[in-house]
């Protein structure tokens, strides 16, 4: 291994040089350079599927660069192993933490290299004691005796933090840290941030809420398209700076046009809505929710990731128990929490999670599409045969329909693309003919061209009558698609706008939502 | 035909086991290819046939059954008393019969279902009870079977052995069920993905419910076929049935993780078994070395059927 010592950057951590990534002819990331000094915090900024976690996993080592290379502590890491990173200092704070909750603080903190006792017995009172130091030296609030079931969130991701610290590690990646805590949990975190930057470790953080971002970093990047912009000094710039440097141009749409996408007129209010809610609320995230929406008409639901826009569609699909309010679809009152009563009044979700909750991955297409409806395919009641016939008839309707790439009716649904599996869930609701479709981050993780039959599909299905409740983060698609608007925050409704926003306005529309609903928490919680 | 063959790769490798393996037994077999010789090694194998089975259903959505063995002890025991009298009274008894395993699936159902209990530890509670209930009922074996019954179900009619026939019908039947109708696509959707199934909106509960209850008639299909075969009622058969169930699900490609296989391939496991077993019984090798290898091809099956762990995209799925 070559080991290149540079001095391009003094106090660099670490030094991200001229990155580039491609995936086939996907190109994600080019000529990328970020660094983080020690003790400081450099925040990442960018869409989803902008390219920060791709870059993030080639930092952690779990993608291999295609271009550029990695310097950690001058030390040239591009050609070592995950592993490897691990142990010189790089280490990723995930979302869903790596702690055992049955284990106390202390144990969890020195798996795997207990203190021993005569080189066999685990030393528990040194562990604690070594334990309890550490814990001091950060000035975290934690007990080491404790058991790490019985805490907060936050103070769990304490614990993940100190256990990577005391192996060692000198640079933190923070993925979203936030996004499962409570306002009070925040403060705490942010304290622990300032903690470790005082004892010299560099801090990635990632996160969607630029309030918090323009409080905590030392510099701000964005990626957007693959490319870097930046580094910003906080205290030089604004939400609304930011928020237009994300942004595309108005009427620069990414998406390739083949044909001018049909324009629809607008949906004319027709006697009984769609879908009508009234003061929905659940025990923990929602509170206060009331709308309503037409036949016909595309509703876009925005927010930041954590703002209840998910838990709201499955509210009324009737995933959750704990639902209060009303719910009428088309004139029919629905109670909430039953998915089958959900469905049974017209209303189809499109999970965000296609893989795990859309489809049954390993049964058919032609299996797949009939499945919501399977006793109307019977011949004779729920133990009589099926209308095979019947069944590759829609699914032959549906191909054609929506232009589904496969082999055939009985190829396995988990082996088709991204894209063509979203279309098998959506062909699954489109043949319930439903009253009102919501869909959950529907173009997620599917190439540009699917992206546009998927746009035009929502499009056409709406002008069919059906309305439509869409969840999205590309705010580009929310505005491209949405009759108007509803902006969601800390679990409400806070905002009904028209669509005459454009991007920028609207990105940092959300962020100024979040950070009031946000400080307005806060004060309730110090009242 | 190739891809149907490869569709159903699992049950075509081993319905070619199987064949080997039965020529095999024919050919050490001092008495060769006859109808005496059939009909034995079918009576056998739709014994384990049909525990497989059983076994097959609770396996399809997920769980494992620790209790089969029991329920066809029960059975078998239940049997010895009801099935002997008048035509009235044994059909009687056959439906008594039939409905205690049905029952016996259901509680194991329920507890899974309601009561959000693992599977494995249910039916490691409840074979305890059937099985106990089986040895309060008839402490020794003993008991007695109508034997025109008897003689009628374990022959040979037209050099065709009447179980071979029966296992058939119940083949087929099952898989029209399994393949052709609604709770039959709703079953294999909640084995391959819970979450996705509930979402599109099938009634999970209820489905599984189904797959227990079913678990439990075939079953007590198995213990009465065990009375017609032993034409005693035997509480102490519940162990190897459970064992070999299971092993016989695996070696006819039904995957432990849910979702896949079929009932045919469940059979041709059990017919693997049962024509080992017998090639041992007339290879010479000493009774008493029989368990170890029996012991030895389980292990082996349960370890081919976890080659699957090499075919996962993520680590971690292996962890869910």
């Amino acid at each position: 291994m070559v080991e290149a010592k540079t001095s391009t950057s003094q106090n660099a951590i670490v030094a991200m040089q001229r990155i580039s990534k491609s995936f086939g002819a996907n190109r994600v990331l080019s000529d990328i350079s970020f660094e983080v000094m020690a003790g400081e915090t450099h925040a990442l900024l960018g869409e989803n599927g902008a390219g920060k976690s791709t870059l993030m996993k080639i930092l952690m080592g779990a993608y291999r660069t295609d271009e550029g290379r990695i310097l950690f502590a001058g030390e040239d890491v591009t050609a070592l192993s995950l592993r490897e990173r691990i142990d010189r200092g790089i280490a990723m704070i995930f979302q869903e933490l790596s702690v055992l909750p049955n284990r106390s603080v202390a144990e969890n903190l020195f798996i795997l290299r207990e203190p021993l006792a005569f080189g066999l017995r685990v030393d528990a009172r040194t562990m604690v004691r070594d334990a309890q130091a550490l814990i001091e030296r950060y000035a975290f609030s934690l007990d080491a005796s404790a058991r790490v079931g019985d805490l907060a969130f936050a103070q769990r991701q304490m614990v993940e933090i100190l256990k990577a610290i005391s192996r060692g590690a000198k640079l933190l990646v923070m993925d979203e840290p936030t996004s499962s805590l409570t306002i009070h949990e925040e403060e705490t975190l942010f304290r622990t941030i300032g903690q470790l930057k005082q004892n010299g470790i560099g801090i990635v953080y990632i996160s969607h809420r630029m309030a918090d971002v323009l409080r905590l970093s030392d510099r701000i990047s964005i990626i957007k398209d693959g490319r870097l912009v930046g580094p910003l000094d906080p205290s030089k710039t604004s939400i609304e700076n930011i928020a237009a440097m994300m942004s595309r141009p108005k009427g620069e749409s990414p998406l390739p046009t083949a044909a001018a996408p049909a324009k629809r007129p607008p949906a004319t209010p027709v006697g009984t809505p769609a879908l009508e809610v009234r003061d929905l609320a659940t025990s923990r995230k929602l509170s206060d929710i009331s709308l309503s929406i037409d036949p016909g008409e595309i509703v876009g639901l925005a927010g930041l990731v954590g703002s209840g826009r998910s838990t709201l569609g499955k509210a009324l699909f009737g995933i959750l128990s704990d639902v209060s309010g009303h719910i009428t679809v088309a004139g029919e009152p629905v109670r909430p929490g039953s998915v089958s009563r959900a469905i049974a009044a017209g209303v189809a979700l499109v999970p965000e999670d296609r893989r795990l909750e859309g489809l049954v991955g390993g049964r058919s297409i032609e299996e797949n599409l009939a499945l919501p409806r399977l006793s109307d395919f019977s011949l004779a009641g729920r133990f009589g045969p099926m209308a095979k016939a019947r069944i590759t008839a829609l699914f032959r309707q549906y191909r054609d329909d929506l232009n589904i790439l496969c082999r055939g009716p009985l190829q396995k649904a988990q082996e088709l693309s991204g894209g063509n599996q979203q279309k098998i869930v959506f062909a699954k609701w489109l043949a319930m003919k439903p009253k009102l479709l919501i869909l959950d981050e529907p173009t997620s993780g599917v190439d540009v061209n699917a992206k546009r039959d998927m746009r035009e599909l929502v499009r056409r299905t709406a002008s069919e009558g059906v309305a439509v409740l869409l969840i999205s983060s590309e705010l580009e698609e929310l505005l491209d698609l949405s009759d108007r608007i509803l902006v969601m925050a800390q679990g409400r409704i806070t905002r009904r706008i028209a669509c005459a926003h454009d991007e920028t306005g609207l990105r940092a529309l959300l962020q100024a939502e979040a950070a009031r609903q946000t400080s307005a928490r806060a004060q309730g919680v110090a009242a | 035909m190739m891809t149907w063959l490869r569709q159903n790769a699992r049950e075509t490798i081993a319905a070619l086991a199987l064949v080997i393996l039965f020529a095999g037994y024919i050919a050490i077999h001092p008495r060769g290819f006859s109808t005496y010789v059939v009909t034995i090694w079918s009576n056998q194998g739709t014994l384990l046939g049909l525990a497989a089975i059983a076994q097959f259903f609770v396996v399809l959505v997920k769980g494992i059954d620790l209790s089969v063995g029991s329920i066809i002890a029960l059975t078998n025991v239940m049997g010895s008393f009801l099935l002997n009298g008048s035509p009235t009274s044994i059909a009687l008894g056959m439906v008594v019969v039939l409905a205690v395993g049905v029952a016996c699936g259901l509680v194991n159902g329920i507890a899974v279902v309601y009561g959000g209990v693992q599977p494995i530890v249910t039916t490691l509670a409840t074979g305890g009870i059937f099985g106990g209930i089986a040895l309060l009922l008839r402490p020794t074996p003993g008991g007695s079977i109508d034997e025109t019954m008897s003689d009628a179900l374990t022959y040979a009619v037209a050099g065709i052995p009447v179980s071979a026939v029966i296992l058939v019908i119940v083949l087929v039947v099952l898989l029209v069920l399994l393949r052709r109708t609604a709770v039959g696509l709703g079953l294999y959707a909640i084995g391959s993905s819970e979450q996705s199934a509930y979402m599109t909106g099938l009634r999970v509960n209820r489905l599984k419910l189904v797959a227990y209850g079913s678990s439990g008639f075939v079953a007590a299909l198995a213990g009465t076929y065990v009375s017609m075969v032993t034409l005693t009622g035997d509480p102490n058969i519940a162990p190897s049935y459970t064992l070999n169930s299971i092993a016989a699900v695996v070696l006819g490609g039904v995957a432990l993780s849910g979702g896949v296989g079929s009932p045919i391939g469940a059979v041709i496991g059990a017919l693997i078994l049962k024509t080992i077993s017998s090639l041992m019984f007339f290879s010479g090798l000493p009774p008493l070395a029989q368990p170890f290898f029996e012991g030895l091809i389980l292990a082996t099956a349960i370890a081919l059927g976890a080659l699957g762990v090499f075919r996962v995209r993520s680590r971690l799925e292996l962890y869910r």
